[in-house]
């Protein structure tokens, strides 16, 4: 029991012995390791999201506001030439990237008809279309339609 | 290895995320890798979905950099997003079980050694109702306060008292487990 | 007299325990006042075979949350769809599917089960939107999206 949270033990008559937490732990604790391939899966997820540390954060920051002012100017020609398409929730570079990505369709939304045609190309095995590679794998499969489709359902999503 | 702060609170290393900062998210993961791990074994009863689930929690918590604010404790937070992974994985491999059903399976598992006292213990825990024995395991293996269970679980703290005050004098009254207490 | 004292004592022992559970889930349930509920959620494609659809469901803030997602009563539907997980335990969610293959339902069916927690006494107002729904070549098709409350 970690001392931060034996004080509120006050509030409660307990008088339990350690030996309880130490037998719950044993109960509930499994002794698998965890392997090295589930921390670089996760950790290489963080890596490619964020941008590299090296660049130091004042300098990002100036940067990703050159590409946000660029972005922007890009959404502002975009619906200048289509004023009845409903703009949705702004985003930053890197998500209008990844949206402009998974729009299989390019029909200026990404919903789950983008996944089904993209999982329609990857049955019928045409070939393999590089733009179609999403997570960047060199394959065009199941994985990618899988993005596709997890981008169509986020709750914010971003525009196009 | 890369560059890992050993000193930093959660709420530092999230500002550090925050700004762009991958070897805090790092330092975060390591610090919780393990805490997540074991409450996904504990809801799914397996090793591989709780590994599944591991992953899916920490893209689950990426998705929420930048711009994201720690209200509670990282294990206030991250505890229901286990829950609800866990669900979600155990229903991927068969029908649907509810979250009732989830708990109410989170049995103790067979143990290999013949621990006599433990192997009692778990089965006096297999009787209790799921809420009383969901906030036992929460504080004593958890290791969560009452107020972050209250938290966690979305009930008042005097819920929370309540379950684990009955849970302990289930325990405390059974000649199987009465050992584990001091008078 | 014996035998009535006897029975009386008998049903004593078995209905005061179960009294006292009950009583003690009663002061939970009033404490967290909570309870949880499926909701069915049905599309109508008419005619047309369905291979595709996404909707989305909400309801006001505090209402509920969402705690699980269902897959469909149709083969082409039966496997959990695609949501965002940071829709559970929120009052929000798009959900999202779509088989390739040629056994498809037409008609009504249900798609899929959400279910929820139900935070209060009121019955949450639910907001239900089809965003869309495609035959097997992809082309969208109107159809009509409905809920059922389950048990």
């Amino acid at each position: 029991m970690s001392e931060e949270t034996k004080h509120f033990d006050e509030d409660l008559d307990l008088r339990v012995s350690q030996k309880f937490s130490e037998d719950l732990n044993i109960l509930f604790k499994p002794q698998f390791s965890i392997q090295p391939e589930v921390d670089r899966a996760v950790l290489d997820k963080a890596h490619q999201q964020f941008t590299p540390k090296h660049w130091g954060h004042r300098i990002l920051r100036h940067i990703n506001i050159w590409r946000i002012a660029a972005a922007a100017a890009v959404i502002i020609f975009a619906f200048s030439l289509n004023l009845t398409q409903k703009p949705g929730p702004t985003t930053s570079p890197s998500l209008l990237g990844e949206a402009r990505a998974v729009d299989i369709d390019r029909n200026g939304r990404v919903d789950i008809l983008d996944a089904f045609k993209l999982a329609r190309y990857v049955e019928s095995a045409e070939g393999t279309e590089k733009k179609w590679d999403i997570n960047g794998d060199g394959l065009v499969n199941s994985n990618d339609v899988d993005l596709v489709a997890s981008a169509a359902v986020r709750l914010d999503k971003g525009v196009l | 290895m890369s560059n890992v702060f050993i000193m930093d609170s959660d709420q530092e290393l999230i500002e550090l995320v925050n700004g762009g900062d991958v070897d805090a998210f790092e330092t975060l993961y390591r610090r919780y890798r393990d805490w997540v791990y074991h409450l996904a074994w504990r809801f799914t009863g397996s090793p591989q979905d709780a590994l599944d689930v591991l992953q899916e929690t920490f893209t689950y918590l990426l998705s929420k950099f930048p711009g994201f604010s720690l209200t509670a404790s990282m294990t206030t937070f991250l505890y229901p997003v286990v829950r609800h992974l866990s669900l979600t994985v155990r229903s991927k491999n068969r029908r649907f079980t509810s979250d009732e059903e989830m708990l109410s399976e989170i049995t103790v598992p067979a143990l290999k050694d013949t621990h006599s006292s433990r192997s009692e213990l778990a089965a006096v825990l297999a009787v209790l109702p799921d809420e009383q024995r969901e906030v036992l395991l929460m504080r004593f293996v958890d290791d969560m306060s009452l107020q972050e269970i209250a938290v966690a679980l979305n009930i008042p703290l005097g819920t929370v008292k309540s379950r684990l005050h009955h849970a302990l004098q289930r325990l405390r009254d059974d000649h199987r487990t009465k050992e584990y207490f001091l008078e | 007299m014996k035998k009535l004292m006897v029975i009386i004592l008998l049903s004593i022992s078995v209905i005061v325990p179960v009294l006292a559970r009950q009583a003690e889930q009663d002061i939970t349930t009033v404490q967290s006042n909570v309870r949880f509920a499926p909701l069915h959620i049905y599309l109508d494609s008419g005619n047309k075979p369905l291979a595709a659809y996404q909707f989305e469901l909400k309801a006001a803030a505090r209402q509920i949350k969402i705690v699980g997602v269902e897959g469909g009563q149709h083969k082409a539907f039966e496997e959990a769809p695609y949501y965002d997980p940071a829709a559970l335990a929120n009052d929000r969610i798009i959900i999202a599917a779509f088989d390739t293959g040629s056994e498809l339902p037409k008609g009504r069916t249900r798609i899929a089960t959400i279910h929820l927690q139900i935070i209060g006494d009121a019955e949450p107002d639910y907001e239900l939107k089809l965003t869309v729904a495609a035959d097997a070549d992809a082309n969208e098709i109107p159809a009509k999206i409905s809920f059922e409350k389950g048990e």
